[in-house]
């Protein structure tokens, strides 16, 4: 569709998912004050994703079915010896996000294949640190990839929250996609009123493994990098700062933990919901046992048509 | 890997068992799709998040589970097809929820919807999960919305289920 103002069906669609720009999003408003139909329909586009969690957020918040948890459990279910290593990676997973910088020998170790070798990576951070090269803008972004921090979040599907380092006399002043090491990855930067700045770089990985921080210096960077469940992470800063970043590091790591260990846990909810069915180690397909008719899980389509607040679980 | 993929599996249950419109099939498509991520670890990208790796997946399974029922339906009598041909438009009055509302739906203007107005996806990344270009997903959200919308009541002579490209 696309009438005498110019509106189209997909500036329709883009408004009601709320992924219009301003501007636009004005003459869309504007022509949707003179026609009634087309307002209601918008407003029925709008409602239906609030419609559709309505009806279906049941299923995401309920205890995963045995069969589904059984299929995630074998590695929980391996030797004692394995199971504490895993406990540990997964509580230092919950240090989402960390800074740190100093000085000392380090090697980077075993990086993933994929994510760039661990020179390439810490070259990277280095040269984007020193040219303030902002690499890929969020603002590029369309849709709802616009925000770095969710986009980043989604990739290590965790929550994430900015670090903030204010008490320490630096303020986040930017968040940005870069390109680094061959992948994309999110970058903080914090400045501190004496002009001081500090990139920190976030990058995905698929390793468990975590590693303690390391330090090393490039040129007149100094940089530090670890690796904590999904995350790997490397801080650059001016190779006069060291001592500075380095305190900031200790401090706000043991700040994470601190906060983390107060909600109840020192590791994030990682588990499938449900009770694990204790006894398969290296199966890799669980059987499908049909539920009987009036267990959880043992919904029909016919359920599903059903007013929501029926057999929901 | 296995706790990134417990952290999706909700997500990916919730979209199966809207897709499907029956949780014992939904159950069974996370159920194949966790394995099969199990098996395939490797071959996630970074470039992509692992939600849309999962979710891209799922929607291949699903679509090859589809091609095998279609192939196997061919099989049957004409009688037995007709019995389980999904209602048609022309029940929508019957219908009173969301759940029932999304069969009138086409199979990829259904998914379209889900993919966004239930998951969340940004237009480019549903439209890598289901393979096309990202004009077609738009083109079939709104011919979805538009659909929903009238088997809910909304618009008489609404532009019903127009072919999306």
């Amino acid at each position: 569709m696309t009438d005498d103002s110019g509106i189209t069906e997909l500036d329709l669609l883009a408004y009601a998912d709320g992924r219009l720009e301003p501007a636009r999003a004005q003459k869309v408003e504007a022509a949707l004050a003179a026609d009634p139909e087309l307002r209601a329909k918008v407003a029925d586009f709008a409602a239906q994703n609030r419609e559709l969690a309505a009806q279906f957020d049941a299923y995401a918040n309920a205890p995963l079915p045995e069969r589904l948890a059984r299929v995630l459990a074998p590695r929980r279910e391996r030797p004692a010896r394995r199971r504490v290593r895993a406990a540990v990676v997964q509580a230092a997973a919950v240090v989402l996000i960390a800074l740190a910088a100093g000085t000392g020998g380090w090697t980077l170790g075993r990086m993933d294949r994929r994510g760039g070798s661990g020179a390439e990576v810490l070259a990277g951070a280095a040269a984007l640190h020193e040219t303030g090269r902002p690499g890929r803008s969020a603002t590029a972004d369309t849709g709802g990839s616009a925000r770095p921090l969710t986009w980043f979040a989604d990739r290590i599907a965790l929550e994430l929250q900015l670090p903030d380092l204010r008490d320490r006399g630096f303020a986040l002043v930017r968040k940005d996609r870069v390109e680094l090491a061959g992948t994309q990855g999110l970058r903080l930067r914090y400045a501190a009123p004496t002009g001081q700045h500090l990139d920190v770089f976030l990058k995905s990985r698929w390793r468990q493994r975590a590693s303690p921080i390391a330090t090393h210096r490039r040129g007149d960077v100094a940089l530090a990098h670890w690796m904590d469940g999904p995350l790997r992470v490397v801080v650059a800063g001016d190779g006069d700062a060291r001592g500075t970043v380095r305190r900031l590091a200790a401090a706000l790591r043991a700040r994470l933990n601190a906060q983390h260990g107060a909600q109840g846990g020192t590791a994030p909810k990682l588990e499938p919901h449900g009770t694990p069915t204790p006894g398969r180690e290296t199966a890799t397909r669980s059987p499908r046992v049909r539920p009987p008719a009036d267990a959880p899980g043992a919904a029909t389509a016919t359920d599903l048509v059903r007013p929501a607040t029926d057999g929901r679980r | 890997m296995t706790w990134l993929l417990a952290r999706e599996t909700p997500r990916l249950r919730r979209f199966a068992i809207a897709m499907t419109g029956s949780v014992e099939q939904g159950d069974d498509l996370v159920q194949d799709t966790l394995e099969r991520a199990l098996r395939k670890q490797n071959q996630w990208r970074r470039e992509s998040s692992v939600r849309a790796w999962l979710f891209t997946i799922l929607y291949r399974i699903h679509l090859n589970q589809v091609k095998r029922r279609r192939t196997e339906q061919a099989s049957v009598s004409a009688m037995e097809r007709s019995e389980v041909t999904p209602p048609n438009q022309d029940s929508h009055v019957e219908m009173l929820n969301m759940a029932a509302a999304l069969r009138a739906l086409s199979p990829d203007q259904r998914d379209a919807v889900l993919l966004v107005g239930l998951e969340g996806f940004a237009y480019d990344e549903a439209a890598r999960v289901m393979g096309v270009p990202v004009g077609t997903l738009k083109s079939r959200l709104y011919r979805g919305r538009e659909a929903l919308w009238a088997v809910r009541g909304g618009g008489r002579g609404a532009r019903v289920g127009k072919a999306g490209p």
